[in-house]
């Protein structure tokens, strides 16, 4: 009786337990770095070299920020390393803006105070353009017609005084696309009013968990590559040669999966374990 | 006003917008005049929704003003501090603007790292109900268990180290039957989204108004 | 040019079939749908919850009224007003927790009407209908408070739901809640499935107000929708034909 007691036991290990343990293994590898080789996926090479292509000399890259604060931890070091990306790009024009998301310019300034500017300047090569109320009416009006949109960036300033706006007319003027979301409203609407419709590169960041559920569209190569959670993070840092945040918690994910993985085998030992031993027991 | 007519309103204004934003999507070229309508209508919406924020702190209050007259157990001083924060984040936003310093300093130092643990705390629940999800209770059972388990080592970098196969597998899983099975959830879904349109459209569907019996 | 033209003859070919199912139900003729477990569970839950005199819980997600995620907040809504019914009926509290701000009149309107139709007046208590927040986090703080708190025997996750579905869907299971969640949302269906005992799936969800109504003509306008799915499995076979013979034929065709 006892040794079914055990089995038992193993299928359904208190979760306070499971939390702790969890806990433990997040922080160790976080205080203690095991330094474990990180490989880069085809996913974000595809998005790494997207970026590559289209972020030329002349060009307009923008830079959507469709996420939330508490995404920052997964979002935060995405977003720092592509953003990082494209103000390594010499002569590139950057747009930041948010339309989904009312905090997406106040995660956008937090994102740039991790970026090196390499020599560019705020309104000649790069602006914050700030929250577009309305959702998708917006996106679609920012496509159609950018002077009719927007007046003024996150600071106030008119755009007439930003250079980096001057020329800018339509959807049509912009060269690549990189869209950070974590949910809705976020890359689909953006697929329905810009993608779609204009045919514009579009790059994606998005969160672990919605990873999955985006994959179509890179299959379906509306996006042109994609970067999934913790993981793509650091593995855009390790392309852009700049270790950060991302890389500091590679080596948590792998003890964390580690540790379900060993949960998730001995909860099946427990199960197989006792339905035997029941079975035996007639 | 009698029960007939509070439906009878409400379905006629959302048969017309509903014909409007179809008119306005397929035949924006055609029918030009259309798209002003439209885009009005659509503001109408976003301003609507923007004071429906109003109903939403007058129901806060009077929840936790409810909770702090009557001294309710183990809450009272939960809604004392959640009132004070939320009037505080409040002034501070609408006389300030969101660029005020100490707007920008209450959403850096206090509502994203709050926010980021409430977050965090995902990681403990998927460990919880992956635990008890994947067992392999039946052949289907299995293969959930058997793909989870190899997507997650995909996903970890000492996956590759383990085996050189993780990430192979692990890509083809999320390319070819992840994408397979999104691709047929998303088409029933949309399909089943525009059924429950027109159902809408024509006022057959009511239950989001309430049931009438 | 008209934009989408291959996708408003699809439309077209929903409108016709759900119209002409319509009109059969009209004339008489009762469609056989299948029987969705996860509907069935929704009485089971309320009932559950009755006999243990503990409340029942429900959230319609976090999709607006005019996002492109509405429709899922119209089904919600649909089985909100259907649940507040039955709960008026056995006469156990239902708490509302919203995240949507302009939904809150309709939920007070359903409750007055669940209470009406019921015949107790006295069973609304807006204190039950709580607007938490409408930023996600916050809201999943809000509603994992009330399912801690009030540990309700009941819980239904109906609607459109992002990275915090797991949080709601675990903390109704620490709280010991029958759990029956509906989502279109393909990022989160696996943990609701992994999670909760029934799982409306995808357009599942969106048939529950129809289905839950019982009329013959709503039900029937469901049996329309399978018409789509044919449409959409013709259009998936003789697009895998062409492209095995290199044709991209048909892709273009959908592009006009």
């Amino acid at each position: 009786m006892e040794r079914k007691g055990f089995w038992d036991r193993l299928q359904s290990i208190d979760h306070r337990i499971l939390y702790a343990a969890v806990i433990v293994v997040i922080i160790i590898p976080l205080l203690r770095p095991l330094g474990l080789p990180i490989t880069v996926t085809d996913a974000t090479l595809k998005a790494y070299k997207a970026v590559d292509e289209y972020a030329k000399p002349g060009s307009v890259v923008v830079i959507a920020f469709e996420f939330i604060a508490g995404n920052w931890p997964e979002m935060g070091p995405i977003a720092v390393a592509m953003t990082q990306h494209v103000f390594n790009k010499p002569d590139v024009r950057i747009i930041i803006l948010a339309m989904g998301r009312d905090e997406g310019p106040i995660l956008a300034e937090r994102t740039l105070r991790y970026v090196d500017k390499k020599g560019k300047e705020y309104g000649r090569d790069y602006v914050n353009l700030g929250f577009f109320a309305g959702g998708e009416a917006a996106m679609a009006a920012f496509a159609r017609d950018i002077p009719g949109l927007v007046k003024k960036d996150y600071y106030g300033t008119p755009i007439e005084g930003l250079p980096v706006m001057s020329g800018l007319k339509s959807l049509s003027d912009i060269d690549l696309f990189i869209c950070l979301w974590s949910g809705t409203p976020g890359w689909v609407e953006y697929l329905r009013q810009w993608q779609t419709p204009y045919g514009i590169a579009c790059v994606g960041g998005t969160l672990g968990i919605v990873g999955p559920g985006a994959q179509p569209y890179v299959a379906a190569g509306q996006l042109k590559g994609l970067v999934v959670g913790l993981r793509g993070g650091g593995e855009y840092e390790k392309l852009i040669n700049k270790p950060g945040e991302a890389t500091a918690g590679l080596d948590a994910i792998s003890t964390t999966h580690i540790l379900i993985f060993v949960c998730v085998i001995l909860g099946n030992i427990g199960y197989f374990a006792a339905r035997g031993a029941r079975r035996r027991e007639g | 006003m009698s029960l007939l007519r509070q439906r009878e309103i409400p379905i006629g204004i959302t048969l017309i917008a509903g014909f409007l934003m179809l008119i306005d999507y397929y035949f924006r070229a055609e029918i030009p005049q259309v798209a002003g309508i439209s885009t009005t209508v659509q503001r109408w919406a976003v301003i609507i929704a923007a004071f429906a924020l109003l109903i939403g702190l007058i129901n806060i209050t009077r929840i936790h003003l409810n909770h702090l007259m009557k001294r309710t157990r183990g809450q009272w001083i939960f809604s004392v501090w959640c009132l004070f924060i939320m009037y505080l984040m409040i002034v501070v936003g609408l006389f300030g603007t969101v660029r005020h310093p100490i707007y920008q300093w209450l959403y850096t130092n206090i509502f994203l790292p709050i926010d980021a643990a409430m977050y965090s705390i995902l990681a403990l629940f998927i460990s919880s109900a992956a635990y008890r999800a994947f067992r392999a209770r039946n052949f289907e059972a299995f293969l959930m268990l058997a793909s989870g388990i190899i997507t997650m080592m995909m996903n970890a970098p000492i996956g590759e180290i383990i085996w050189k196969g993780f990430p192979v597998v692990g890509d083809w899983i999320m390319m070819v039957p992840n994408v397979a099975a999104q691709r047929a959830f998303l088409i029933c879904a949309v399909v089943g989204a525009v059924s429950l349109g027109i159902r809408t459209l024509l006022g057959m569907e009511r239950g989001y108004l309430g049931r009438e019996e | 040019m008209m934009k989408s033209l291959s996708g408003f003859i699809t439309l077209l070919i929903l409108c016709g079939s759900v119209l002409y199912m319509i009109y059969r139900a009209r004339k008489g003729v009762k469609p056989e749908i299948r029987r969705v477990p996860g509907f069935d569970v929704i009485d089971e839950a309320i009932g559950r919850a009755t006999e243990m005199g503990r409340p029942v819980h429900f959230t319609k997600g976090l999709a607006s009224l005019y996002s492109s995620e509405a429709p899922q907040t119209i089904a919600g809504l649909s089985i909100l007003s259907y649940v507040a019914r039955k709960c008026a009926q056995n006469g156990i509290p239902l708490i509302t927790t919203i995240y949507v701000a302009e939904t809150i009149p309709l939920v007070i309107q359903m409750y007055r009407e669940a209470a009406a139709v019921a015949g107790v007046p006295e069973w609304v208590n807006e204190y039950n209908i709580r607007y938490m927040s409408s930023h996600r986090f916050t809201y999943a703080t809000g509603v994992q408070g009330v399912l801690q708190r009030e540990r309700p025997a009941a819980s239904f996750l109906m609607g459109y739901f992002m990275a915090e579905a797991l949080i709601f869907a675990e903390s109704g299971f620490l709280a010991g809640a029958m759990q029956v969640a509906g989502t279109a949302s393909t990022s989160q269906t696996p943990f609701f499935v992994a999670v909760c005992d029934y799982t409306l799936l995808g357009d599942e969800l969106f048939a529950a107000g129809a289905y839950l109504s019982g009329e013959p003509v709503q039900v029937a306008s469901i049996a329309g929708q399978d018409v789509g799915k044919y449409w959409a499995n013709i259009l998936l076979m003789v697009g895998l034909i062409l492209s095995a013979v290199g044709s991209n034929w048909l892709i273009n065709l959908l592009k006009l």
